[in-house]
């Protein structure tokens, strides 16, 4: 067989859902696009198990794989989000073992070891005493309070393993292949569950019958600095160990109670303003600057309807008036009627309209990629200002935070940068050439959102004073 | 420990990681010159250091490691 006949697959919604429900590794990074936007991933991503279990069905199934399987190591390069079609590249076979890899074009996804030979003849001890556990909701594993955390974990649909990976089924039998299937359940909703990325995995396949009802675990060590956790597992016919990030929660803006001190009372009285992207980030912290500074602020949401409600609810109660007021607008849509029917009138508007940023690709540039960017950062922010602009009789000052990559960026944040840059042009004749509106742009450093979520954050640094001297630039502008 | 020991030691760790018996550690060696070898795989490799040594990395040390010889003289000051 050559690398041209390996099959491929497209995991689309209904394959996730399948793979979801069989194990019950329901955790919001796979199924959650509104979840998704505030983690790391930014988007859905395919249970990495699932890409294992499909790829050595396939491998079995096409007889690339006929000898039994001693050990089974895998390490999860990057994400495969829902929808991605995936390739399976041999990297390495002879009599010992295959190497291969799941890939993407050029990016590389996973790589997957299978080491051939007798299975051990040892018996498995479990890892904990704990009965079997079927969470609805992933546990939110901490590092302070759960060190020493083991438990028991089945998948929620054994039945279904059959239909879904029926060579892997028949070759490692139903129990060892239930089994790693779980290893996916363990991290995703148990250990460290809600906060976790699965990373790696090192098993041995074992022929003794263990009679344990599910996978034992138990954490083994933790890294501080890394994140890492090293989570020993036995049961299902497997040992060995399983390799998970406790990956960074979502940036919370300080409270409204918090800014209250900061800014200065009646600071932005008698202003209004429309803040575009409003319900996290530098947005909800805008929104929330002027309120503090007695403002009335709209904020706008695509996706994050929850979150917005939420700001308002913040600011509302807090005030004991209705100074903050939500509004649905998706920047890349027709806007005429949202903005022509806003709750109060503007006379500013603060554009934090953005997709996902930080993105994997196969190459140096993508024009897709870029075009999404631009979309959002010229397009958008041009519409907007055109509608205002016809819809107020006054003045109306904007405010572009565009972002210092445009002149020194890290890798792969080419079309970002592009389309910033492009944006900064349109500031420009914008503030020059258009009669009714005034534009203001700056340069922000990475700052601790969201967007500059990482495994640990290094470089970005607190946004309160960036934004609320923004926003006193802004107003001061305004008033000469 | 010598400095052969801790790279013999750190061999064992990459070839683990990247599941390839062929590597061989220079200093100047950096994630351009491995397969599979990105920001995820960087904190697998602090994490294993960690725990074949013995000692503790803090977060802030992680990003001035640019290559092996930079995660060896880490080893080497930590020891």
């Amino acid at each position: 067989m050559t690398q041209l006949d390996l099959p491929s697959k497209t995991f689309d919604w209904q394959s996730q859902k399948a793979f979801s429900s069989a194990s019950g590794d329901d955790n919001p990074i796979h199924m959650d696009p509104v979840v998704c936007r505030r983690t790391q991933v930014g988007f859905p991503v395919v249970h990495g198990i699932h890409g294992v279990l499909w790829a050595l069905d396939c491998l079995i199934a096409k007889s690339q794989i006929s000898k039994p399987i001693a050990r089974i190591r895998v390490r999860f390069n990057n994400y495969i989000y829902v929808e991605d079609t995936v390739g399976i590249l041999i990297k390495k076979l002879d009599e010992n073992s295959l190497r291969f890899a799941l890939h993407i074009g050029d990016t590389l996804k996973t790589t997957v070891e299978v080491t051939f030979g007798a299975a051990q003849n040892l018996e498995i001890s479990p890892l904990s005493s704990a009965p079997k556990h079927h969470r609805k909701t992933p546990f939110n594993w901490n590092p302070s309070e759960h060190k020493e955390f083991s438990g028991r974990q089945g998948v929620n649909d054994a039945g279904a393993v059959q239909q879904l990976f029926p060579a892997l089924a028949e070759a490692m039998g139903h129990h060892r292949t239930t089994g790693l299937m779980a290893l996916s359940t363990i991290v995703g909703m148990a250990c460290p569950g809600y906060h976790s990325l699965f990373n790696s995995l090192d098993v041995l396949i074992h022929s003794t019958s263990d009679n344990i009802d599910g996978v034992t675990y138990r954490i083994k060590n933790f890294s501080q600095a890394t994140g890492l956790l090293d989570i020993g597992i036995a049961g299902c016919g497997l040992s060995g160990s399983i390799k998970a990030f406790y990956r960074s929660r979502p940036v919370e803006q300080p409270p409204f109670t918090e800014l209250l001190t900061l800014v200065e009372k009646g600071e932005f009285r008698l202003k209004s303003s429309l803040i575009v992207g409003g319900s996290r980030g530098l947005g909800a912290l805008t929104a929330k600057i002027l309120a503090a500074g007695g403002g009335r602020v709209i904020i706008s949401y695509s996706t994050g309807k929850t979150e917005a409600q939420k700001i308002t609810r913040e600011i509302n109660d807090h005030c004991k008036e209705n100074i903050c007021s939500v509004l649905k607008l998706d920047v890349q849509q027709d806007m005429r009627e949202p903005l022509s029917s806003l709750p109060i009138p503007v006379d500013h508007f603060y554009y934090f309209a953005t997709p996902h940023i930080s993105r994997q690709k196969g190459s140096l540039f993508s024009k897709k990629l870029f075009d999404e960017f631009y979309s959002y950062y010229v397009d958008g922010f041009y519409n907007i200002c055109q509608i205002l602009a016809r819809n107020t009789p006054d003045k109306i000052t904007a405010f572009y935070p565009s972002t210092t990559y445009v002149d020194n960026r890290p890798n792969n944040f080419c079309e970002y940068a592009m389309a910033k840059s492009a944006g900064e042009i349109l500031c420009h004749d914008i503030s020059q050439f258009a009669p009714n509106i005034y534009t203001i742009m700056r340069r922000l450093p990475p700052l601790l959102t969201d967007q500059t979520l990482t495994m640990f954050d290094l470089e970005a640094s607190s946004a309160v004073q960036e934004v609320y001297s923004a926003v006193k630039q802004l107003h001061q502008t305004a008033k000469g | 420990m010598t400095k052969t020991e801790i790279y013999e030691a750190l061999t064992v760790i990459f070839r683990d990681l990247f599941m390839d018996d062929d590597i061989i550690l220079k200093s100047d060696m950096s994630a351009d010159d491995v397969d599979g070898w990105d920001s995820g795989a960087n904190l697998n490799i602090i994490a294993a250091v960690e725990q074949r040594f013995q000692i503790k990395v803090r977060t802030m040390e992680i990003a001035q490691l640019m290559n092996v010889g930079d995660i060896a003289k880490m080893v080497e000051s930590k020891l």
